[in-house]
């Protein structure tokens, strides 16, 4: 209940902010929701019910059955591609992720940046992460702006949350050409699952929740902090 | 949401204030109801690598009748995408500094009264560059069409009646190529950025201060 | 304070001390002399037999070189490492020859350190200790079985009536969590979604430790024991019990009804209603004080509310009772009625006191606070006027001049349990980056360029006071709407006035379609109307499609159908003249002679015979009776005068003489007209 407060406040904020000098006091306060704590896990296909089930009994409105959901995501990246390979960040570009809801088309597409994951003892991955509903064109515009395409994929699967938390459960799929929407091709045969909450940067505790809930998972889900850049 | 028209004032006096003034009092004259104020404001970001071709712009413009969205508007000198965004879009622009980067001094934006007149909603704005007075734009929407080529000839009537001659007769080229279309808050916000890149390259009145708002 | 400065106490050693006591310094040696002074020191091998051997080798050294100086500076450490390193390798040869297994040739034993000595009594006392512990442990377990043993094998229990049982039943119904030694129970709806303060606690506590004893347990033990017949109706007894907060106890309701007049605005409400008694059974027990807090939660919401709000005419709050303005004269009381379980007295000083309206009609339960009689709480009738009331207590006057509306305490119970549906059921993001708990419309308001207005409606939410306000307004139009059909339908028998009502409606729209027909000639025609009711005003479709907004006064919907039935009949006149092969001269919605109409206009119809010698006119106004006459040509009275010679001129109609109707024969007008058609054809 606590928690629903909370969000609702967070909710709030990104609702009175209603122009540029706001958002840049906001920003100045470190009220934005600009931080995302992160746990990752994967699940055989064949436990996948088991799964659901304990998620359902775990999760909120636990009465109606778990929303699904159908995305699709491009990924983008931003970079100078002329420019002489040089190391260091600057010259690995950014990455720009456009999801849209295949099931629901007439909801706006997000503009997604993830950075890196925070060094430091969390709970769980911290990292810098910013979604931005924007209008159908975003894809042109992305490529317009100079971004190369770099992969996509479908994601499929079951949505559910608790308090602040979000959880989802899905699958990815290959994208090609003659990939209908019935006509998908897997590319594992097990579910990702991802357990993640959007904080201030003042605002640390929600990560206890996050992983209060991921040890009532185990051991059918063994959640984890993964950074990307050991494996 | 109706058609917007943007027609640009001449102001030979350059001082701003006075010809604001003027137009305040004849659309006053109109019947017209003051309602507030409003602010369009356009910053511009150009790509800091030259390597890649042309400079390519990106111009970020923000509406304070629209306040809840960002206007991204890339313009590789072909062609024009315009992306609208939740205003979030603008923490988004830090992320992207190492391609993009702000030109400060080419913030230009327009800010003034807005009145209703019946079904028209006029916005007499005056446009400052970083602090220098640019000159007078006007902002005229049509609520009840969405259609331009219904309601063009409407519109210019109404328009000549306080802004005189100025007006041209002939439909202005932005509206001319989506004549037929449904007009957008995207359409409105294009065509200010179109009448600011005439500004940008007009001279600038460095003499004159810049003018408050009538009001 | 002296500085006091730290320094080497003498930088180099002194030579020689010269008679005028100045000294004469050794010179600092050079890098490589340091060095090799430094190393020198190093002594690579301290202990054991080696040291003498290597004394010896040095000794032998010395022996051969005796005064020289070493060949290079650190000539004597490499010695050393030297040395060093055979000692390393004769310890790896060792390990090597002891290593293999099993071992052949030599084997390393562990030193053995001398065994702590034992102190037998120390040891002695810790067992003892332990022993006893365990022993006490055993001895508890052993006891409370035999307690739990016993009370089972009591005779005349009821299975299921085992606290533990009881206690899992409790459970399966309410959250419990266990603090201490105690048991917590939580009645709120915070899990729900309530934002309510209280917290809603109540205890839960075995029975027989009670005030009342564990004699209690046996007595109620069944209701065939012959030693309890004045504890009848504890007949089922529950070995556990619940402890809810005071203020949570008895029962409460919402109290909700539409008063007419103005004059006793706050007046105490409180209609008797199942009290509970001292002993119920637990669920019931939990069920009331729930219902109590719900009751609690809803009204201090409404009464926030109506604070809070400004309306042209204020609510008004006066301690239990909310009274809200819905149209002129028409008030919304909204009261909270609660009364203590235990003591009706209580109940009725601490919640019906507010609002004495001081007109003496009304007496509030306070007047007998202080009377400490046990009277059984029902009776707050038989409490006022024994306070000295005459004629008017609560009791009598509560139901027959305010009627509880039972529909609108469910409307508002509706609302309150829709609030915390919506705090629970926030849509899932989509696609899932989406941010949680944005509504899906304010994540389009970006993209799609919403302007201000629109996202100010967006994020308007109607408190529970106005929904409900609507609800009433739009309840009470309603039946004032059918009051007016219904009066008018028995008012009006020609023509008949019939109305449907719609049954599917929304608490604030719904719907009548009324079918005008005059009896026995419905095929001829009927005019059909719909009424579209919303909160304060009413819309009404015409068949012609003519749409009429109407306010809530009821004068306004009783002139159209009274305009309505004037059209009626004028209109099935003339289809009836078309049946009858009577031709319609002319017929006049609208007519601009003749007595003015107090509202509306008058309509006309002249109608000619078949051979055209005969024709009728109608005239008929809203508000007026009907009016036929009839002229014949030609004409029965023409004379040839001086001024009107022609014998042609007696085909002009005769002078207009009236039918009274009413005294003709036939059912209704239409009928009546039928016949006049028949009788002036022949």
């Amino acid at each position: 209940m606590k928690h629903e407060g909370r969000s609702r406040q967070n909710l709030k904020v990104i609702m009175a902010v209603s122009h540029n000098e706001n958002i840049e006091a906001a920003l100045k306060s470190q009220i934005v929701p600009d931080q995302e704590f992160l746990l990752q896990g994967s699940v055989m296909d064949n436990s996948l019910g088991v799964l659901i089930d304990r998620l359902r009994g775990l999760c909120d409105n636990s009465d109606v059955h778990p929303e699904t959901f159908h995305d699709h995501e491009v990924v983008y990246i931003l970079k100078d591609f002329n420019a002489p390979a040089t190391p260091g960040p600057a010259s690995q570009g950014v990455m720009l992720r456009v999801r849209r809801a295949v099931d629901r088309p007439d909801l706006p597409h997000q503009l997604r940046y993830v950075g890196y994951p925070e060094l430091g003892n969390y709970p769980a991955l911290l990292r810098n992460c910013l979604d931005v509903p924007v209008s159908s064109n975003v894809r042109e515009f992305l490529q317009e702006l100079g971004a190369k395409l770099d992969h996509e994929f479908m994601a499929k699967g079951y949505i559910m949350k608790k308090g602040r938390i979000k959880v989802t459960v899905f699958k990815m799929y290959k994208m090609g050409p003659g990939m209908t929407k019935e006509n998908l091709e897997p590319m594992t045969m097990s579910h990702l699952v991802e357990l993640s909450v959007l904080t201030t940067k003042t605002d640390m505790s929600v990560a206890d929740d996050l992983r209060a809930l991921a040890d009532q998972l185990k051991p059918l889900v063994q959640l984890e902090r993964i950074d990307y850049r050991r494996v | 949401m109706g058609v917007s028209v943007l027609q640009i004032f001449p102001d030979a006096s350059r001082s701003g204030c006075i010809e604001t003034e003027k137009l305040h009092k004849r659309i006053m004259n109109l019947d017209a109801v003051q309602c507030g104020m409003f602010t369009v404001d356009c910053d511009s970001y150009y790509t800091t690598a030259q390597t890649g071709g042309g400079v390519r712009k990106m111009h970020i413009v923000h509406n304070t009748e629209t306040p809840a969205t960002t206007y991204a508007i890339l313009d590789t000198g072909s062609k024009q995408v315009t992306l609208s965004a939740d205003y979030l879009f603008d923490l988004m622009l830090p992320r992207l500094d190492h391609m993009y980067q702000s030109k400060k001094n080419l913030k230009i934006e327009s800010k003034g009264a807005k009145y209703e007149v019946g079904d028209f909603v006029v916005k007499i704005g005056t446009v400052t560059m970083s602090g220098h007075y640019k000159g007078i734009l006007v902002e005229v929407e049509y609520l009840p069409s969405v259609t331009p080529a219904l309601c063009w000839s409407l519109m210019r009537e109404f328009m000549q009646s306080f802004m005189g001659s100025c007006v041209k007769p002939t439909v202005p080229p932005y509206l001319q190529n989506k004549f037929h279309d449904v007009h957008t808050p995207q359409d409105t916000v294009q065509q200010y950025v179109e009448k600011f890149n005439e500004f940008r390259e007009g001279p600038t009145f460095t003499g004159a201060t810049p003018s408050a708002p009538s009001s | 304070m002296a500085d006091i400065r730290l320094e080497v106490p003498a930088e180099n050693s002194v030579l020689e001390v010269l008679y005028d006591g100045s000294e004469l310094h050794q010179q600092p040696p050079s890098m490589s002399e340091h060095l090799t002074q430094l190393a020198r020191k190093i002594d690579f091998a301290t202990d054991g037999e080696e040291i003498k051997e290597e004394k010896k080798e040095e000794e032998e050294e010395e022996e051969k070189q005796p005064f020289q100086q070493p060949h290079w500076p650190l000539e004597e450490v490499r010695n050393k490492i030297r040395q060093a390193l055979t000692e390393v390798s004769v310890l790896h040869d060792l390990l090597a020859v002891v290593k293999p297994k099993p071992p052949q040739y030599m084997v390393l034993d562990p030193v053995q350190a001398d065994p702590p000595e034992p102190k037998a009594y120390i040891q002695f006392l810790s067992l003892k200790k332990s022993l006893q512990a365990a022993g006490t442990i055993l001895l508890n377990g052993a006891e409370r079985l035999r307690t739990s043993q016993a009370e089972m094998g009591r005779p005349g229990r009821v299975v299921g009536q085992d606290f533990h049982i009881e206690l899992l039943r409790l459970r399966q119904n309410w959250r419990l969590k266990k603090v201490g030694s105690t048991i917590l129970g939580d009645l709120s709806y915070r899990s729900a979604g309530s934002m309510y303060r209280h917290s809603g606690i109540f205890e839960v506590s075995k029975a027989d430790d009670g005030p009342g004893g564990p004699g209690i347990l046996s007595i109620g033990s069944g209701g065939a024991s012959p030693v309890a017949p004045q504890l009848g109706p504890r007949a089922i007894q529950s070995s556990l019990r619940v402890t809810v907060p005071t203020e949570l106890t008895g029962s409460a309701y919402i109290f909700v009804c539409i008063k007419k007049d103005e004059e006793d605005i706050c007046s105490a409400q409180l209609t008797s209603s199942d009290f509970v008694s001292g002993e119920t059974h637990w669920q019931q027990k939990l069920e009331k004080a729930q219902n109590v807090l719900f009751c609690k939660e809803l009204f201090s919401q409404l009464a926030r509310e109506a604070v809070k709000l400004t309306p042209s005419i204020p609510h008004l709050v006066v301690g239990n009772q909310i009274t809200a303005t819905i149209f002129p004269g028409i008030h919304l009381l909204v009261g909270l009625c609660h009364s203590d379980g235990k003591n009706g007295q209580k109940g009725g000083s601490g919640v019906l006191v507010p609002g004495n309206s001081g007109t003496g009609g009304v007496v509030v339960g306070g007047n007998n606070h202080g009377s400490t009689t046990n009277m059984a709480p029902t009776s707050v009738m038989a409490g006022a006027s024994m306070a000295g009331a005459p004629g008017v207590g609560l009791g009598g006057l509560g139901p027959s001049k305010y009627k509880h509306e039972h529909d609108l305490e469910h409307s508002l119970h509706q609302l309150l349990h829709r609030v915390y549906h919506h705090s629970f059921q926030h849509p899932l993001p989509h696609p899932v980056y989406a941010y949680m708990g944005m509504s899906k419309r304010r994540r389009a308001a970006g993209p799609e360029g919403m302007d201000k207005t629109q996202l100010v409606n967006m994020m308007k939410e109607q408190t529970l006071l106005e929904q409900i306000i609507r609800q009433v307004q739009h309840n009470f139009l309603r039946l004032r709407t059918m009051y007016v059909i219904d009066q008018l339908a028995a008012e009006f028998k020609d023509p008949l006035i019939v109305s449907h009502w719609n049954a599917f409606n929304s608490p604030t729209r719904s719907c009548v379609k009324i079918n005008i027909a005059t009896q026995g000639y419905d095929s001829v025609l009927r005019t059909k109307l719909v009424i579209h009711i919303s909160e304060r005003s009413l819309k009404c479709i015409c068949r012609d499609g003519k749409i009429m907004t109407m306010s809530f006064e009821p004068q306004e919907l009783r002139n159209l159908i009274l305009c309505q039935i004037s059209q009626h009949n004028m209109a099935a006149l003339q289809c009836l003249a078309r049946y009858t092969g009577w031709t319609v001269l002319s017929s006049e919605q609208n007519v601009g002679t003749g007595a003015i109409e107090p509202l509306g206009n008058a309509s006309t119809v002249m109608l000619a015979s078949p051979s055209g010698n005969k024709v009728i006119g109608v005239h008929s106004g809203p508000h007026q009776r009907v009016s036929v006459m009839v002229s014949s040509s030609p004409r029965p009275d023409f004379y040839p005068s001086t001024v009107v010679s022609g014998q042609r001129w007696e085909n002009l109609g005769a002078s207009w003489q009236e039918v009274r109707h009413d005294r003709m024969e036939g059912r209704n007008f239409l009928n009546k007209m039928e016949l006049l058609m028949a009788a002036l054809t022949a």
